[in-house]
């Protein structure tokens, strides 16, 4: 009676979980990415303005509804009813255009995000082809190849960030537009390189195969190959959404606001939203390559339903996203943390950090990911219990103490090359150069 | 602007010859047809903005659009990772290095285009009329190009399915199986062209008056010279004697 019952149900949400394409479609786009993504960032900035007051030991937005909550609505609204200005000598199409694009490339790269873990179905392991019970994923779209996908889509919004400060014939915003390219044009290179252990690991570059992997051999970020490969992802990502300590795009003191200096109106807006809206889809990405997706931490709880009956496809969606969802704002709480606490970087520093010290390790940690490959995951490929414990913790020995030894090395060699300029320098001064001196040289942008 | 109107109305009467042979030749009506000669339509027409365009940053963005065109071409043959190589390769790379090539020129909005001579646009476009009648031969004689659409064989759904799921790996075993010696020798190119891009970024001097025997910093953080140099104009003007390297 009761395996009858259990089997109405499923078929019952087997056919809930597969509806009609075109209402899937629906949803996705007009409840999700016109609905609730842009909503959930108005309540990001407002969280960040309460962070950073309390960091401040301020109080933060309070007079609009309960706890401030309407102030994001608020100054929506004031936004969409100021003056929308365009100054007389821009371009106006690519004026427009420019801010647009900066929002489709962080909207795009939600589309293939999983946020939950879907239903299972059977298919074939990527790596031994064997037919194995594999997650679907909770996304909007599940491309075979996604991680190449991100990086084509988070591409484009470097091109809508020059094109805002070159239509602006200002030259402020094109000193702005010129810093921020040679920025995120560095900085994706550690990140895009920091994602290469995770596809070498799990035999796929779709982000759905990753998570389903995750899940069946633990968190990457558990490994010491994924910590530091998550370590520097984290930086590099915020380099490529212009966040503190690497905002100079629109540092303020220097470029008065940047790429965005002569928007307003909702114009502006959409910087805002794009900005934060990236901020989310960076944190969406991280969680799904390194956190496990979905997973929570020291439970079997999505292993143990693997394998058995999957009735409740949509009582495990529900758990999934809503761990993915608390993931996720731990990481964005990261991103005010260190926005309330770090100064902004000089420029050439923050060009010698990305090709000296970031560009080196991730080379280094893509060997020591391949050694961890080799020891922990190649032996047990197509087993379905997973790495022995013993070999793990081989594997964890090895490749933590060689993490350690690449990491110091990387800072040793950052550290002689940083004194050797200053040693350079001062010789040919022939002074001895006050701090205050070496901070005011004028950067070449 | 006389030969620009021109040139468009041959581009468009060719897109509509185009069009009506593909309908009478091919008989096939379906949707994706109707898309696919939309999306070639508004790619020629990019192309030919690239060429027409009187700013280079339009001519670039013109280029981008021609681009992204190209990639739904691509996923319209269901090669979707050839279509996001596009994108990143074409879109992320390619256009935003020819941005930084036109920042970095004396005229940094790009637009005082001088009108070169029919001399100069002889010779280009001899060779894009080559290019384009090479690539049409290599099409035109491809064996299964001249059988009809039907005739073809259908790969199995097996193998369609493996090879669309995983075009990544089977790409990538293929370039370094049977390809590898071509893979090789581009990746010796581009190695060859990377160091010669550093050499050109090397402040002059720098190579051959390294005294201490130490290798320079770099381009892409100041050096010693550009350093005291700036100091030298700024805020330390009274002990600029000092600053004149030997």
């Amino acid at each position: 009676m009761n395996g009858l019952w259990v089997s109405i149900v499923a078929m019952k949400m087997a056919a809930l979980s597969e509806p009609v394409p075109w209402v899937a479609w629906f949803l996705w786009l007009f409840v999700g990415f016109a609905g609730l993504f842009p909503l959930l960032v108005a309540y990001i900035v407002w969280g960040e303005r309460k962070v950073a007051a309390r960091f401040q030991d301020r109080i933060g937005p309070n007079r609009v509804g309960p706890f401030g909550l309407l102030q994001s609505i608020a100054d929506l609204v004031k936004l969409l009813f100021k003056e929308d200005f365009t100054p007389a000598r821009a371009d106006f199409l690519i004026h427009a255009l420019a801010p647009v694009l900066m929002l489709i490339s962080a909207m795009l790269s939600l589309a293939v995000i999983p946020f939950g873990f879907g239903s299972v179905s059977m298919r074939n392991d990527p790596v031994t082809g064997v037919l194995r019970p594999t997650l679907t994923g909770f996304s909007a779209v599940d491309l075979p190849s996604g991680v190449p996908y991100l990086i084509a889509v988070s591409s484009i919004a470097s091109l809508g960030l020059f094109l805002a400060g070159w239509s602006s014939r200002n030259k402020y915003a094109l000193l702005g537009s010129m810093r921020s390219v040679a920025q995120m044009v560095s900085y994706e290179i550690p990140q895009v390189l920091a994602t290469v252990p995770i596809v070498l690991w799990s035999g796929t570059l779709s982000l759905t195969g990753i998570l389903d992997r995750q899940v069946e051999t633990g968190w990457y970020v558990l490994t010491p190959p994924g910590f530091m490969a998550f370590v520097i992802f984290m930086i590099s990502s915020f380099a490529e959404v212009n966040r503190a300590p690497f905002d100079l795009p629109e540092a303020e003191s220097e470029l008065i606001a940047g790429f965005h200096l002569e928007y307003s109106s909702m114009r502006f807006g959409l910087f805002f939203l794009a900005e934060y809206m990236s901020m989310f889809a960076v944190c969406c990405i991280c969680t799904t390559l390194f956190l496990g997706g979905g997973a929570i931490p020291f439970l079997a709880f999505p292993r143990g339903l693997l394998g058995g009956y999957v009735v409740v496809d949509l009582f495990l969606n529900l758990i999934t996203i809503l761990v993915f969802s608390l993931k996720v704002g731990l990481l964005i709480f990261l991103f005010f943390w260190v926005r309330a606490t770090l100064p902004r970087m000089r420029v050439d520093r923050l060009m010698a950090f990305a090709w000296k010290l970031l560009i080196p390790l991730c080379l280094v940690n893509l060997l020591i990911a391949a050694i961890w490959f080799e020891i922990v995951i190649r032996p047990v490929a197509g087993r379905p219990d997973g790495p022995g414990f013993l070999q793990w913790w081989i594997g964890f020995g090895v490749t933590a103490l060689l993490e350690v030894l690449a990491f110091f090395g990387a800072v040793w060699l950052y550290r002689q090359d940083s004194e050797h300029s200053l040693k350079t320098w001062r010789s040919s001064t022939g002074s001895k150069p006050s701090i205050i001196a070496w901070r005011s040289v004028p950067t070449k942008v | 602007m006389k030969a620009r109107v021109l040139l468009l109305m041959l581009v468009s009467a060719g897109m509509l010859v185009a069009g009506l042979w593909e309908i009478l030749i091919f008989r096939e009506f379906g949707p994706m047809r109707g898309v696919f000669v939309q999306i070639a339509g508004a790619a020629v027409l990019c192309a030919v903005g690239t060429v027409l365009a009187r700013n280079l940053i339009h001519s670039a963005l013109y280029l981008v659009a021609f681009f992204f065109l190209v990639a739904c071409l691509f996923i319209m043959l269901e090669a979707e990772f050839l279509a996001v190589m596009q994108v990143l390769v074409f879109i992320g790379a390619v256009a935003i290095l020819l941005m930084f090539g036109i920042m970095l020129t004396q005229d940094v909005q790009g637009d005082q285009v001088e009108a070169h001579s029919v001399l100069r646009r002889l010779p280009a476009a001899i060779v894009a009329i080559g290019l384009f009648v090479m690539l049409a031969v290599a099409v035109q004689q491809r064996p299964d190009f001249s059988k009809a659409r039907t005739e073809r064989a259908a790969p199995s759904v097996a193998a369609r399915e493996r090879v669309l799921n995983q075009m990544p790996q089977e790409l990538g075993l293929d370039l370094m199986q049977r390809w590898c010696l071509p893979f090789e020798l581009v990746g010796l190119l581009l190695t060859a062209s990377l160091v010669g891009a550093v050499a050109l970024a090397q402040p002059v001097g720098s190579l051959s008056a390294g005294s201490d025997g130490t290798p320079s910093p770099g381009s892409l953080t100041e050096t010693p010279e550009h350093l005291s140099r700036e100091v030298a104009g700024g805020t330390h003007s009274s002990s600029r004697p000092d600053l004149v390297s030997p």
